[in-house]
């Protein structure tokens, strides 16, 4: 595939969360491309009839387990790797505006 | 000579170091990576407490690569591990601070993630034993996740008795881990065994060294009665491109819960390699792009299963070399990760089979660096690789070999 645009790059990073200076857009537009030149190889097999395999173990369904309560974390261990708290919840950013 | 080995020492009384991807309750664990750099968890792994259960207690949590990303140990956030018998080279990775401590014999043994190669290399670097286990034997739980359906938890060790006295302290189903299981099957133990080379593990690409180191070993297990059968893995060539886009696809998503709010530090502080995996992950899981490459990855995996299946119809177990180069030196390949990303070339299928495997050490190349082999089994068959592998290091002393530090 041709090699990905600078927007390719912005718009991916994006939908990641990750926030990139200008110089990483550059190195990852060309490191990127050249992996999935590398990776595109896989476009010249053919796998219609091939099913896919998404997950090893296929011999799990029903799993239950004894309904018995067992001592859960404190709040204090909880709440022991976050900075800001309030009254023993977790202060995050706003999603709605007003 | 400082290692580097270690990210925080514990208690050098006690004997096990841990990858510090292993969650140990009240010491901080970091998985290598800026974001945790003071992330103390308010629990264990299951791994870290069937072991104290048994009075294996932790020494030190070791160095790894940042989110056990990479196969020298060099993406690690905290400076990378050394390799004890030449501090110019990588100790392979991503556990390379339990490669690197086991063979300084700084911890009696290591525990280790073994995702794409990440135990056997560095095993095979450093020359100690490494066991990537099948796929569900052990328990994830706690060991903060690299790529679910590849990840496996399992143990670095000094010779390959070790390695089996302790493999059943961290087996076994864990409610906490769907799809941790038992062992259902047991292999019968037979004396003499059918042993694969797969022709696309000795191909011209393969350094001189290793293909002759791992050929003689083949030869010395053919001299208790075994037999060599040549095989072949057709698909193997695709196993790198698999990988990377499977892999990246599911760390992609692991790495979606760092945000900083309940613990650790914001997306800012990822380096330069998870970043990098993050988009190529989202890219091959984006609208658009999903069915061309995730897609034709999934597929094109269960071809090399299929692989493996035939081949065990065959052949009771597989023996090739772990890496394609002896050790490579420090920053030989960090800035090109493609080529980087090539080194677990060989290591990579039976991760995406979920197959075991066992990484031992086969000679020393003239600059006296370790070169490692690796026996593949079926699913369930790790007491078939245990019983070669005992009797390979009962043939030979390569395993009593110790780094001058």
């Amino acid at each position: 595939m041709a090699k990905l645009s600078a927007q390719q790059v912005e718009y991916v990073a994006k939908l990641a969360h990750l926030s990139l200076a200008p110089s990483e857009v550059a190195l990852y537009q060309d490191q990127l491309s050249r992996i999935l030149e590398y990776v595109g190889k896989l476009g010249q097999m053919n796998t219609k009839k091939v099913a896919p395999t998404y997950q090893l173990i296929d011999n799990l369904a029903n799993i239950t387990r004894a309904d018995t309560a067992k001592p859960p974390l404190t709040p204090t261990q909880a709440l022991s790797g976050t900075k800001t708290t309030h009254n023993g919840y977790i202060v995050t950013q706003p999603i709605l505006n007003q | 000579m400082n290692l580097n080995a270690v990210i925080t020492p514990v208690d050098k009384t006690k004997q096990v170091g841990h990858k510090d991807l292993f969650l140990t309750q009240g010491v901080k664990t970091t998985a290598g990576a800026k974001v945790l750099h003071n992330f103390i968890p308010p629990y264990s792994a299951t791994v870290v407490i069937r072991l104290e259960h048994q009075d294996l207690d932790t020494a030190a949590k070791l160095n790894c690569d940042a989110w056990a990303h990479g196969s020298s140990g060099e993406n690690s956030d905290f400076g990378p591990a050394l390799n004890p018998w030449n501090p110019n080279y990588t100790p392979g990775g991503s556990s390379s601070g339990s490669a690197a401590a086991v063979a300084a014999g700084l911890v009696e043994f290591a525990t280790g993630t073994d995702t794409g190669g990440s135990i056997r290399l560095p095993a095979s670097f450093c020359g100690v034993t490494g066991l990537k286990p099948t796929y569900g034997a052990v328990s994830r739980y706690g060991i903060i996740a690299m790529a679910s359906s590849l990840d496996c938890p399992g143990l670095l060790t000094r010779d390959v008795s070790t390695c089996r006295r302790l493999f059943p302290l961290i087996a076994g189903k864990d409610e906490l881990d769907a799809i941790s299981q038992d062992p259902p099957i047991t292999y019968p133990s037979k004396t003499k065994l059918k042993i694969g080379l797969p022709k696309e593990y000795f191909i011209s690409g393969i350094d001189p060294q290793v293909n002759q180191a791992v050929k003689q070993a083949a030869q010395a297990l053919a001299s208790q009665g075994h037999r060599l059968v040549d095989i072949s893995l057709p698909h193997t060539q695709y196993s790198v491109a698999v990988y990377y886009l499977i892999q990246t696809a599911e760390v992609a998503s692991n790495l979606a819960r760092y945000d900083g709010i309940r613990y650790g530090r914001t997306r800012e502080h990822f380096g330069a390699e998870a970043k990098r995996r993050i988009m190529l992950g989202t890219f091959a899981l984006s609208a658009g792009y999903q069915d061309k490459y995730y897609e034709q990855a999934a597929r094109v995996r269960t071809l090399i299963i299929q692989d493996f299946d035939r081949a065990f119809r065959q052949v009771d177990v597989i023996l090739a070399p772990v890496s394609p180069t002896p050790p490579f030196k420090l920053g030989e390949k960090i800035a090109d990760p493609l080529t980087m990303y090539l080194s677990d070339i060989l290591t990579i299928p039976a991760n995406l089979a979920g197959i075991p495997a066992l990484a031992f050490p086969c000679g020393f190349t003239p600059g006296n660096l370790p070169i490692g082999l690796q026996l593949m089994g079926p699913r369930w068959s790790e007491e078939i690789l245990f019983n070669l592998g005992e009797t390979y290091q009962s043939l030979t002393n390569w395993h009593l070999q110790k780094p001058k530090l």
